[in-house]
């Protein structure tokens, strides 16, 4: 096998280990069901992917566009007058909070026929049952006209070699101020571990698939030559890749100009230097992206009293097509690479230590191993989002490119402070995907085709079809037959039959 | 015992004939995107060349059960409004509003004598308890004594209304101040839709 192929399968099993183990997430939200005493069906398709009022309802931080008082059914509890406002700064300004605990549960049960390919072997799992592969308490209201807040406990399950990986997380947490100048939804702050909108037209926690979009999220350059994943509460996969980010944690800004014009900032936590670590260094990452929406309802919702729809609440006719770009900085952090004695506890005290970094760079000693760094990384992209009646087409494209170093002890891997895998010292890949969603003749049927595909300039490529089909069997209970495939081995794929509830 | 009974019939014939004459406005006052349709005061606006003495009787706003009772109290301008607390803790009056005089009573035990406050201009007050900030109510000081406030499925009557054309105006606490010509001629109905 060439060395670049070797790169290849190397970046690819990074995708395939956290496709076994990233089970559905299920981010409805019935406590919204109980205080709007509302159907799943108002906001969502089939729970989690939303439908375009759904996606305004979120967008408005979890409010009904147009919102009155007499839609709120279970009204939240004032800790303050309105008029309070008006006494401030004398008095607290006034705020609210539920009046039932805002928290729901949705839980996912898994049964998993898989087969993986991993260093020329062959691991084949049959009829696992993962019941439950996740149970989630989800933390979504508001609290007051102008605060929101959304995040998630997760107890996840795994089976890595026949052990049970068990797993208490939480996943994310966020507060946001909607509208706090003078009303407008232009402006839009949120603070904590958020689902960036950067990546919210193929948002990962309102899939319809089992499958994550691993070309989007699940690619790790540093994974070459064997490193292990990287961290970080930008959670760049968590511990997974760092293509995309799942969860950002920082600052971002978001906003909706007349109605259609969506844009985002964010200013946030980068990598880790190993799984399970947090930001390693003093940069920040940054991110925007800006969308506009053609047709349909408006982004925030704000033609929804004028805008007659269809009289099926998930069907639409619009077209949106988005622009971002993402800027991290990995410098100075040094993930070992696997298979050498005394790298791991190295690693700790470079991690740990900056002047031992120092060293590293700028003496001749020998090395107690051999690491990577992910200088910068850049990630440019397009994405689009088109409706039309049931059929919901969408996909992105995003441009990689690292600049990678690999400090080497081993003269195989090179030498140190070397660049690597090409001279010019950077690594690129494309990562894109499509995937036709569509109602299946029924409103509680619904199907899944998608297409994915990483192009390395220096390994093979990756691709890989997900077909999913999903019933709903209330609107708050449905079931998922799904298979995937590896287009370019056949060793790699997975059969899932999911079952999920939300309550 | 024949003659007494035929006086008291004259009596009561008259006296009605005499408060049908006055007339009435009465109605429904729908407050757009609300629970209820309560809380609105719909009174007639200053009527010119004439002036109202305020009543003799003072209004009372109570405090039970930690709730401004009534939430909503129309008065004639220059009346006094007498704040009662009813309950077992200390409750406290006060408002925001300038044309108020942002007044303060201060706080007192339930049991304690009711404080009072005269409402010399047109106003809608805001009523606030600050040992209690969830607690809230309004004086509405209206020019005329011809107001009513509406029910919770929007009903509402103004009785003794002479026949006219007047003013009409309907106050809401979130909703914006409606204003419209009314032509009163007996028993008179008149609907109201009120919007944020």
């Amino acid at each position: 096998m060439s060395k670049t192929k070797c790169l290849g399968w190397r970046v690819v099993l990074v995708a395939g280990v956290l496709l076994a183990v990233s089970a559905q997430a299920a981010r409805a939200v019935p406590a919204f069901a109980r205080k709007y005493q509302t159907s799943c069906q108002t906001c969502h398709v089939a729970y989690p992917k939303l439908n375009t009022f759904g996606q305004a309802f979120r967008v408005l931080g979890y409010r009904m566009p147009g919102e009155t008082e007499a839609q709120v059914k279970r009204p939240d509890v004032a800790l303050g007058a309105p008029a309070y406002k008006r006494a401030w700064p004398k008095a607290v300004w006034p705020g609210a909070i539920p009046s039932s605990v805002p928290i729901s549960i949705a839980s996912e049960f898994l049964v998993q026929n898989s087969s993986r390919l991993e260093d020329g072997e062959i691991e084949k799992v049959k009829n696992e049952f993962l019941f439950p592969s996740e149970v989630a308490l989800i933390l979504a209201g508001t609290a007051g006209e102008n605060i929101s807040y959304f995040g998630e406990i997760g107890f996840s399950r795994a089976v890595e070699g026949g052990v049970i990986e068990n797993e208490v997380e939480v996943e994310h947490f966020d507060v946001r101020l909607v509208r706090p100048i003078r009303g407008s939804i232009a402006f839009n702050v949120k603070i904590g571990a958020f689902q960036p909108e950067l990546v919210s037209t193929f948002d990962h926690a309102r899939r319809l698939t089992v499958a994550n979009y691993d070309s989007m999220f699940s690619v790790n350059p540093i994974g070459l030559e064997g490193a292990e994943s990287v961290g970080g509460s930008g959670d760049h996969g968590g511990g997974a890749g760092l293509s995309l980010p799942t969860i950002a944690t920082g600052f971002e800004f978001y906003g909706v100009i007349r109605g259609r014009l969506f844009w985002t900032a964010g200013l946030v936590n980068g990598l880790g230097p190993g799984e399970e670590t947090f930001d390693g260094n003093s940069g920040k990452d940054v991110y925007g992206r800006l969308s506009y929406k053609w047709g349909g309802l408006a982004v925030d919702g704000s033609n929804s009293e004028s805008y007659a729809g269809s009289s099926k609440n998930w069907r639409e006719r619009s077209f949106s097509v988005g622009a971002f770009g993402y800027s991290g900085d990995g410098s100075d952090l040094l993930v070992p690479i696997a298979g050498e004695d005394g790298q791991e506890a190295h690693a700790k005290q470079l991690r740990s230590n900056a002047s031992a970094r120092q060293r590293l760079f700028q003496t001749d000693g020998e090395l107690e191993g051999s690491f990577i760094e992910d200088r910068d990384f850049t990630r440019i992209g397009v994405d689009f989002n088109w409706y039309f009646d049931d059929l919901n087409l969408f996909g992105a494209y995003f441009r990689a490119e690292d600049d990678l170093r690999v400090f080497a002890a081993s003269p195989g891997l090179g030498r140190r402070g070397q660049l690597l895998p090409d001279s010019g010292g950077t690594f690129n890949f494309d990562s894109w995907f499509l995937e036709a969603d569509a109602v299946l003749r029924f409103p509680w049927l619904h199907g899944a085709l998608r297409y994915e595909a990483v192009g390395f300039d220096n390994a093979d490529d990756w691709e890989r079809v997900v077909c999913s089909v999903t019933g709903l069997i209330r609107a708050n209970v449905k079931t998922t037959v799904e298979y995937n495939l590896d287009l370019n081995n056949s060793d790699n794929h997975s059969y899932w039959l999911n079952f999920g509830i939300a309550f | 015992m024949k003659k007494s009974v035929a006086i008291l019939v004259f009596i009561a014939l008259t006296s009605s004939a005499t408060v049908a004459s006055a007339g009435s406005l009465s109605g429904k006052v729908t407050a757009v995107g609300k629970r209820s349709n309560a809380d609105a005061v719909v009174y007639v606006d200053t009527i010119p060349g004439k002036k109202f003495e305020p009543p003799k009787e003072r209004a009372r706003m109570d405090q039970i059960d930690m709730v401004f009772t009534p939430r909503v109290l129309p008065v004639v301008v220059g009346a006094t409004v007498e704040f009662n607390n009813s309950d077992s803790v200390a409750h406290n009056v006060f408002t925001v509003d300038d044309c108020a005089d942002l007044f303060d009573l201060g706080s007192w035990s339930g049991g304690e004598a009711p404080r009072s406050q005269t409402f010399d201009q047109p106003c809608a007050a805001v009523i606030l308890c600050n040992v209690h900030p969830e607690m809230e109510g309004f004086v509405v000081a209206v020019p005329t004594p011809y107001f009513a406030v509406s029910e919770a499925t929007g009903s509402y009557t103004i009785e003794g209304l002479p026949d006219g054309n007047y003013t009409i105006k309907v106050w809401h606490p979130t909703l914006k101040l409606l204003t419209r010509k009314v032509e009163v001629k007996g028993a008179t109905s008149a609907d109201f839709t009120l919007k944020k």
